[in-house]
C-alpha cells in the first residue's frame, strides 16, 4: 500500500483494497495505523476520501541518524586504512 | 529496523585478522577511540575514551570467536551504562572466498532517546503496532 501511495499518490480505499487479497475492512485499518503514525494524509476529493503518502516522519528519522551514520563511515574507513597498512 | 545505522563493508584482511582489530584494545585505538580498555570476553565491561569527549562505558553482550561481537554503549560520557541510555553495536564476520572479510555493522537503540525527546508523535510505536497488525492478518 505504502509503495503504491509512493507511485500513484492518493488513492481511495476501493483502489487501494482492488488488487490486494485483503477486506477493504482490513484497507481501512492498516490506513488508520498508518495515519495515526502521521504517514499517511487524507484529503477529500467531493465524496470520496483520496489517501497519500507523508513520508516526511521517516526522513525526519533519516535526518536525525545522519551524524551518526557518518561518524560510522568515518570510523569505517579508518578501519580499512588500519587493516590493509598492516596485512 | 527503522532507528538503527547498517553498514556493510568489504575487506582484504582475513576474519581472524578483522577480529583482532575488533577487540583487541590498542587495535581499536588504531581506528575508533583514543584510547581502549576491553578484554574479548562475553560480559566484560571496558570503556572508549576520546580526549575530547570522555570515556564511554562499555559492556560486551555477544561474542562468537571472529564471527559475531556485539557491545553496548553509553551515550553519555563518564557515565555508567545503566545510568544511562545506550546503543548497541552489532559487528558480523562472514568469510569471502578470496580468502577476504565481509563485515556487517549495525547500531540500534537510538530510538528510546527519541521517545524520550518526544519530538515523535508516537509515530514509532504506531509502527510497532502496524508491523503486529500485519503479522496477524
Amino acid at each position: 500500500m505504502i509503495a503504491r501511495m509512493s507511485a500513484e499518490g492518493p488513492l481511495s480505499i476501493k483502489q487501494l483494497a482492488a488488487p490486494l487479497p485483503i477486506s477493504r475492512q482490513a484497507v481501512t485499518k492498516h490506513l488508520d495505523i498508518l495515519q495515526a503514525a502521521g504517514l499517511v494524509r487524507v484529503q477529500k476529493a467531493g465524496r470520496e476520501r483520496l489517501h497519500f503518502l507523508d513520508s516526511s516522519p521517516l526522513k525526519e528519522v533519516e535526518d536525525w541518524l545522519e551524524p551518526y551514520a557518518r561518524e560510522w563511515d568515518q570510523r569505517l574507513s579508518r578501519l580499512q586504512r588500519h587493516l590493509e597498512d598492516r596485512s | 529496523m527503522i532507528d538503527a545505522i547498517e553498514r556493510t563493508l568489504e575487506l582484504g584482511a582475513a576474519p581472524d585478522r578483522v577480529w583482532k582489530a575488533l577487540t583487541d584494545a590498542n587495535e581499536i585505538t588504531a581506528w575508533f577511540g583514543d584510547s581502549a580498555e576491553l578484554e574479548p570476553r562475553l560480559g566484560a565491561e571496558g570503556w572508549f575514551g576520546w580526549e575530547s569527549h570522555g570515556r564511554f562505558a562499555v559492556r560486551i553482550e555477544a561474542l562468537e570467536l571472529e564471527t559475531r561481537l556485539a557491545w553496548r554503549w553509553a551515550r553519555e560520557a563518564d557515565t555508567p551504562l545503566d545510568q544511562t541510555r545506550s546503543t548497541l553495536v552489532e559487528w558480523t564476520l562472514i568469510p569471502r572466498p578470496d580468502g577476504g572479510t565481509t563485515l556487517k555493522l549495525e547500531e540500534s537503540g537510538f530510538g528510546r532517546e527519541r521517545d524520550r525527546e518526544e519530538n515523535v508523535g508516537g509515530w514509532k510505536h504506531e509502527l510497532g503496532h502496524l508491523s503486529d497488525h500485519l503479522a496477524s492478518t
